[in-house]
């Protein structure tokens, strides 16, 4: 019984869900595409259920933090005060039609700006690691990727005269040719990965979710 | 049914065949070769260095999930951490894993849970070594790098759905022996700057093989590079015009 619940029972769900999927996506017809959509919605519901999990881990994790008093545990304190605030407040507005100013300003106002801000920081960090690639690793290799960026971004950077057209030309054709034909072997290769890994699953071969 | 659905159905269908095919020979224990591939063997001896230091890998799965487009992705990482689980959670040193996604989350909760029963020892499995950061990219990036710059990790080991905010975590792992693998142009392109031991594109989908060696990775692996070779010729036969 043991057995036929966590091994035979979760992997028998796993290939009947996967294969009915594969099947409203390669015969697009009324049966299998019903069955397929309803499958997607059930998926999107269970990861609903998934994030309330996930948002007990985060206090989890940082309750600890703050009780140990460990490195950082200001930061931990600041963490989950603003992820009740936030819930609090994006419930009341799910509620309360009041709240939904509150909940839209929390949103527009304060956490879509600091993650703007922080994805900001991802170009300094990369030309930060560009700077330090030039000091660790000096090869052909090395110089060869700097230059491929150097031209990229020159060539998109609207510079004017003969050089700007000259550089926005070398541009396009690198984009165009060795850029393309090496994305698109990158693609395949990736693409065949996925085939497989989706097979394995769907076979029951690779069980994720399974005592094994 | 048009020409692209039944190719792929054909494809599909080669896949399976020869999977089922590769896969009994490998159970069969013949030895297939697997190439080497310096982010996975390197993964190992950072165990043990992790063991012998009293101090945790992190691990970072990236902020790919389960049921989304990043769901191979994401797999293909977990295989990292099924790949190193048994012998982490033996030395008493489970890694700290770092989820975008609550649905990877409870997987990877899963696989160490398991680990500590293989060995005998559930009452090592602590539900909070794996932790859910952020689902937004940047900030599970910058998450990630808090954990990796103060959490007292030993190595970082990055497999999964990233892009070009995987910089963030290199740059918190400055000085420590960092290994990793994505299967995005973006996230290659900004790994390759970072001092990293780097497997790219479909060489993430080899973890398996090279971690764990079981069968079913292996072949897939065999799998691949044929059907790799049946699509290079298709697109020869397209171009010379005789397909």
């Amino acid at each position: 019984m043991e057995r036929f619940g966590k091994r035979i029972l979760p992997t028998a769900v796993a290939v009947g869900a996967g294969v009915l999927t594969l099947l409203g996506y390669l015969l697009p017809v009324p049966p299998f595409t019903t069955v397929r959509d309803e499958m997607v919605q059930w998926a999107v519901i269970v990861a609903a259920f998934a994030f309330i999990l996930g948002f007990f881990n985060v206090l989890r994790v940082h309750l600890g933090r703050l009780a140990r008093r460990a490195s950082g545990w200001g930061y931990s304190l600041v963490l989950i005060l603003t992820a009740l605030i936030s819930l609090l407040i994006t419930a009341a507005g799910l509620v309360a039609e009041p709240a939904r100013a509150a909940s839209d300003w929390w949103f527009g106002y304060v956490l879509y700006p600091l993650q703007a801000a922080a994805a900001g920081l991802v170009a300094i960090v990369l030309a930060f690691s560009a700077f330090r690639l030039l000091r660790h690793r000096r090869s052909a290799e090395t110089l060869f990727f700097l230059v491929a960026a150097l031209v990229v971004l020159l060539g998109t950077t609207p510079l004017p005269g003969v050089i700007g057209e000259r550089l926005a030309a070398l541009r396009q054709w690198w984009m165009e040719v060795p850029a393309m034909a090496g994305m698109r072997g990158f693609l395949i290769g990736v693409g065949l990965g996925t085939l497989l890994m989706g097979l394995r699953v769907i076979t029951g071969m690779d069980r994720p979710h399974s005592d094994v | 049914m048009g020409k692209a659905e039944i190719l792929a159905l054909l494809l599909i269908l080669l896949g399976l065949v020869l999977l089922a095919l590769f896969w009994a020979r490998a159970r069969r224990r013949r030895p297939v070769y697997v190439r080497p591939l310096s982010a996975f063997d390197q993964i190992p001896g950072e165990v043990g260095m992790a063991a012998e230091a009293g101090r945790p890998l992190h691990l970072g799965l990236g902020f790919g999930g389960i049921g989304g487009s990043r769901t191979a992705t994401s797999l293909a990482g977990l295989q990292v951490l099924e790949g190193i689980a048994d012998a982490a959670v033996a030395y008493s040193t489970p890694p700290v894993v770092t989820v975008g996604d609550p649905t990877l989350m409870l997987l990877a909760q899963d696989v160490l849970r398991r680990a500590s029963g293989r060995i005998g020892a559930p009452e090592r499995y602590d539900p909070a070594s794996v932790r859910f950061v952020a689902a937004d990219p940047v900030v599970y990036a910058l998450g990630a790098s808090d954990v990796v710059s103060h959490d007292r990790v030993m190595g970082n080991v990055l497999a999964g759905a990233y892009g070009e905010e995987v910089s963030f975590i290199t740059a918190g792992g400055m000085g420590m022996r960092q290994m990793a693998a994505a299967d995005q142009l973006r996230a290659v392109s900004a790994l390759y700057p970072a001092d990293t031991f780097l497997a790219v594109g479909e060489e993430l989908y080899a973890a398996g093989a090279r971690l764990s060696r079981l069968p079913r990775y292996l072949a897939s692996l065999k799998v691949q590079d044929l059907l790799r070779l049946v699509v290079i010729v298709l697109l020869l036969l397209k171009v010379l015009g005789l397909f």
